[in-house]
């Protein structure tokens, strides 16, 4: 394989995680906060919508789109976070929840503001320019990394953030208490509800972040399979990733890849059928899945590791 | 001993009473978001009312699928085993049931063909729900995780068949399916409800409902099951082994599942067809949480989803209102089953233990 085919390769791998390493520090958090929260599909297709709404009412603006989607997809992840504070819902079937209201809410709202079924593409879009990093976008290989779009850096970003949030603040400190033991944390004068809305509210956000950046920039237009169980692989990121903002975007980058591998292969022309191809990143994640309940099985049977505090959210 | 009955009746009246309170709650929020976008506010209010009056057929042809899916879930969640994984069995019951259509010699019995691709689903829909029941018995693996993404393996993989394998030869065709299955494979549909595509399977539905009510509350492994989901500590030191009863209970709900598939394909596509499945297996879970996890309660409740489904499309059809709309009551009253504010009572006080061991995998 070419220097330029591997490059490329990556390239892409990076684009296609963007959206799922968005979500899965998102989920994350909740994560941390002891919020299972599988809603994740459902904010991103709310996030999708909002975008190319908020796009088309402005007249083409993708930078509109992506604030609109961040702020409709917190304001969406609020009802859920309502739930689960006030009224003591099961975080399980409130986010299950969530995911058939986003696609109920998104189709009805497609029929009514946009009068189309299935897919809509705004009329006027100006898509955003990819951002060529000086130095970088000559080394061969790692070239991959430059010409991305904002939103990857954006996130690349926020992992960062979000690990010194997580492990380095006060407010990290608070997130995890809560997940650990809210009747402790509210001991030492934490208020488990109010940590609860925020990461549900952040990961609102940052799953609005990743619809938009599906439907806005890698596409332009939304349909309504759009997110594509895309949520559910994040899940099983961070499930992997230990619920560690680093790790889990490495896991995310493994997904990814295995979507860059899939449209290579159908580049190549090798005679697969793509429908086996698109279920590449969820055996993926199905085999990570596996290998992570091994691992913490083994942990609870003391075979591997012996790091008590860890199991809670391995 | 008259005491004890009245109390039981008061008491399931009372649930009974809190659902509906649920359901008309739902319904309020619906009509007033119809209102406020400007459409017929009482629209989803009179395609209710002429499912369960003028068209009855058609709620029956969508309530079949939905008590079964119901039923698929309430024998997994007896259990505490969260299967999310029910669309995935159906999928694959729809496969199985294909593949044996297919090649069934036109000769052949039409009882024989009938009975032997029914098997042949539930065969591989217990099969398919095999793959997370050993997930979770050997590894441990959180079964709302894993049936969650093989519900897309198994979705894909139609997708596959109908544009591979499966492929209808028939030329300059622009949908993804299969080709029409000879008649002596198609399960019949009742005829005074024609030309809906109302079949005996709502009868397949009530036997299994009556079925299970008896396997549930009058047989020891319907207690086993109970045991486990209500404590599997408690379970062992009764001699009760939890993997095996979570390997029966999930084999049981894939056939169920596979069931679902079967009659889609035999006696309302004729064929398979790539998208042919709305989702079933969640709304099953509406079904199954709505009904208490009661197994006649999941007869009523099916009915229920299956006039509201039926309404929203006749609906779209006659006015303009999406049928979307009815997705949205079905996640409304989902939602509020979750909460405890409503339903302090029916909710099982133990779902919130599976919760904090399960998501702190």
């Amino acid at each position: 394989m070419s220097i330029a085919v591997i490059t490329d390769t990556l390239a892409s791998m990076i684009r296609m995680a963007t959206p799922l390493m968005l979500m899965a520090l998102g989920g994350l958090l909740c994560q941390r906060a002891g919020v299972f929260n599988i809603a994740l599909e459902g904010f991103s297709l709310v996030g999708a919508f909002a975008a190319i709404a908020v796009v088309q009412f402005t007249g083409g603006s993708v930078w509109a789109g992506l604030l609109g989607a961040m702020v409709i997809g917190a304001v969406y992840s609020s009802l859920y976070a309502l739930f689960v504070t006030k009224f003591k819902a099961d975080n399980i079937i409130a986010s299950i929840a969530m995911n058939m209201l986003g696609a109920g809410l998104t189709s009805y709202l497609l029929r009514t503001i946009f009068n189309v079924q299935g897919a809509y593409s705004p009329d006027e879009i100006h898509k955003l320019s990819m951002i060529k990093i000086p130095i970088i976008k000559d080394i061969p290989i790692l070239s991959c990394l430059s010409g991305q779009s904002i939103v990857t850096y954006f996130a690349i970003i926020m992992v960062v953030v979000i690990y010194v949030v997580l492990f380095k603040t006060k407010i990290g400190l608070s997130i995890c208490a809560v997940g650990e033991s809210e009747v402790a944390a509210k001991t030492a004068g934490i208020k488990p509800n109010l940590i609860k809305w925020q990461v549900v509210l952040m990961s609102g956000a940052l799953c609005g972040l990743a619809g938009a950046y599906l439907s806005t920039i890698s596409v332009s237009q939304f349909s309504e399979d759009m997110i594509q169980g895309r949520g559910f692989n994040a899940f099983t990121a961070f499930v992997f990733g230990n619920a560690h903002p680093v790790f889990a975007s490495l896991v995310t980058l493994l997904f990814g890849f295995a979507d860059a591998i899939g449209i290579r292969i159908e580049l190549l022309g090798m005679n697969i059928s793509p429908s086996i191809i698109k279920m590449f990143p969820f055996v993926f994640a199905i085999i990570a899945l596996m290998i992570s309940s091994y691992t913490s099985k083994l942990k609870k049977l003391g075979v591997i590791g012996n790091k008590k505090k860890k199991e809670k959210t391995a | 001993m008259k005491n004890k009955n009245d109390s039981k009746i008061m008491s399931a009246a009372r649930v009974v009473g809190k659902q509906i309170s649920l359901i008309v709650l739902a319904l309020l929020f619906a009509t007033v978001f119809l209102a406020v976008s400007g459409y017929e506010p009482f629209a989803i209010l009179n395609g209710i009312t002429e499912s369960l009056t003028v068209d009855i057929a058609g709620t029956i042809r969508w309530a079949t699928p939905l008590i079964l899916s119901g039923l698929a879930i309430c024998v997994t969640y007896k259990a505490e085993v969260f299967n999310l994984g029910v669309d995935g069995q159906i999928y694959m019951g729809a496969a199985a049931a294909t593949a044996v259509a297919v090649i069934m010699p036109e000769s052949m019995n039409h009882g024989v063909s009938v009975v032997v691709i029914f098997l042949t689903a539930m065969a591989a829909g217990a099969a398919f729900a095999m793959i997370p029941a050993l997930m979770k018995v050997y590894l441990g693996t959180d079964v709302i995780v894993s049936t969650l993404l093989l519900n897309f393996v198994a979705e894909l993989f139609i997708e596959y068949l109908v544009t591979g394998p499966l492929k209808s030869p028939e030329e300059n065709m622009n949908m993804n399916a299969s080709k029409v299955l000879n008649e002596n494979t198609w399960l019949p549909r009742i005829s005074f409800l024609e030309p809906s595509s109302a079949n005996i399977g709502i009868y397949i539905a009530i036997v299994l409902m009556l079925f299970l009510t008896f396997v549930f509350f009058r047989t020891a492994f319907g207690h086993e099951i109970r045991i486990v989901g209500a404590n599997p500590v408690l379970a062992r030191y009764a001699g009760i082994k939890p993997k095996k009863t979570i390997l029966q209970v999930m084999g049981l709900s894939g056939a169920i599942g596979g069931i679902v598939g079967a009659i889609e394909v035999t006696a309302v596509q004729h064929r398979l067809l790539a998208a042919f499945n709305p989702d079933f297996g969640f709304d099953g879970i509406v079904v199954s949480l709505l009904a208490n996890n009661n197994p006649i309660g999941v007869l009523f409740s099916g009915i229920f989803f299956g006039a509201l489904k039926n309404g929203g499309i006749n609906m779209e059809r006659i006015t303009d209102v999406p049928s979307a709309i009815t997705d949205i009551v079905t996640a409304i009253i989902f939602i509020i089953i979750s909460a405890k504010f409503i339903l302090p009572k029916i909710r099982n006080p133990k779902m919130k233990k599976v919760r904090s061991s399960e998501g702190g995998k």
